[in-house]
């Protein structure tokens, strides 16, 4: 499905219309309090959006985490081929231990709702894997999510913070991030990853994003 | 030549400016307690406290203070130079400064884009104005608008 909405409010920012978050913030009409996890900073919007009910709202700023990625250092003599498994290994574990310390919830938190926007597009495979297993204790088998998926590298849609205006309506700033690393995938490659999250429904957007809702397995 | 002043009222009496003065746009000198006159007792941008801060009137923090703020019928104003390291309760909380501690406003709490805060906020009612950019958890709790004392935060579900 194509999806081409897109628009400005009244006061020039950028809406994108998305018929997915309906859904998501329908079927957690009941719970109470609603347990959201925002993998940005709070904005206006979405405090405003989610204030009219019993809440918690988490706000994590993770993209603060990226700005100076683990370097793994090789431990094998100069000269010889460094094992890539191992340096994987390292990584994936550095990350691990930065995201552990970012998440750190109440015991027994788990989450409703998770709003990742476009930070999964930031993480390299191993940051990746980490980060699904670092918000995993925190998520349920009702857990649900959105994201928004890079699918080719040519796509101008970085650098941007999101907010929720409306269930139908996701608001969009620019931000300057300096030049963050970014890496275009598949749907199903991103998800293979995502510990216990599948795609339940997606939408192509025409600036190359797939919006896509998740669900727990 | 003694003419001219003889309309002019007497003048205020002068009182130095405490710690913890009111703000009075008419230049006059404070007398009455803030919470009679709907303005806001100061603390100014130089002053640093450690310690308990609590009080029947509405304040204003321009300084720095370390320890806890409790006004629980009031208003409180983090001012954009006010640092506060504390724990802060009153009824409504204004946040143009910095804030590193747990915030509970029993009505509302409002947070400029001016603002940088370490903590989680609880509270009926909550604003984040246009262009704030907020890092931290924020509890709301609607139904306890308007209900005085007796809110709490949600609690998390059980795993």
């Amino acid at each position: 499905m194509l999806n081409t909405a897109e628009q400005f409010d009244n006061s020039g920012k950028q809406v994108l219309q998305t018929r997915l978050m309906p859904d998501l913030i329908e079927q957690l009409a009941g719970n109470s309090p609603l347990m959201v996890f925002d993998v940005g900073y709070g904005v206006h919007e979405t405090v405003e959006f989610f204030g009219n009910r019993r809440c918690r709202l988490h706000f994590s700023a993770l993209h603060t985490c990226l700005q100076t990625p683990p370097v793994i250092r090789s431990k094998i003599p100069f000269g010889q081929l460094p094992n890539a498994d191992e340096q994987d290994t390292a990584l994936y574990l550095a990350w691990l231990d930065r995201f552990r310390s970012a998440l750190k919830f109440e015991q027994g938190t788990r989450f409703d709702l998770c709003l990742f926007w476009d930070f999964l597009n930031y993480l390299d495979d191993q940051a990746l894997k980490a980060f699904a297993d670092a918000l995993a204790p925190f998520t349920g088998p009702q857990t649900l999510g959105h994201a928004y998926i890079l699918l080719k590298s040519d796509a101008d849609v970085l650098k941007r913070e999101y907010g929720l205006k409306a269930a139908d309506q996701i608001s969009v700033r620019p931000v300057n991030p300096g030049s963050p690393v970014f890496y275009a995938r598949p749907q199903a490659r991103v998800t293979s990853m995502m510990k216990g999250f599948v795609v339940k429904h997606s939408v192509l957007r025409r600036d190359g994003l797939l919006e896509a809702a998740l669900k727990r397995t | 030549m003694f003419e001219r002043n003889k309309d002019r009222q007497p003048e205020k009496i002068e009182t130095p400016a405490p710690a913890a003065s009111a703000i009075d746009n008419s230049s006059t000198a404070y007398r009455a307690p803030a919470t009679a006159t709907g303005k806001s007792a100061i603390l100014g941008a130089t002053i640093r406290v450690k310690g308990e801060i609590s009080g029947d009137e509405n304040l204003l923090i321009e300084g720095q203070v370390e320890g806890s703020v409790s006004l629980s019928a009031h208003e409180l104003t983090i001012g954009k130079t006010g640092k506060v390291h504390a724990n802060i309760t009153a009824r409504t909380i204004r946040i143009d400064g910095e804030v590193n501690g747990d915030i509970a406003g029993k009505e509302k709490v409002v947070v400029s884009s001016s603002s940088n805060i370490k903590g989680t906020i609880v509270t009926p009612k909550m604003s984040l104005e246009e262009g704030a950019r907020f890092k931290g958890t924020i509890d709301i709790d609607p139904a306890h608008a308007n209900s005085g004392t007796g809110f709490k935060p949600a609690t998390d579900k059980p795993a």
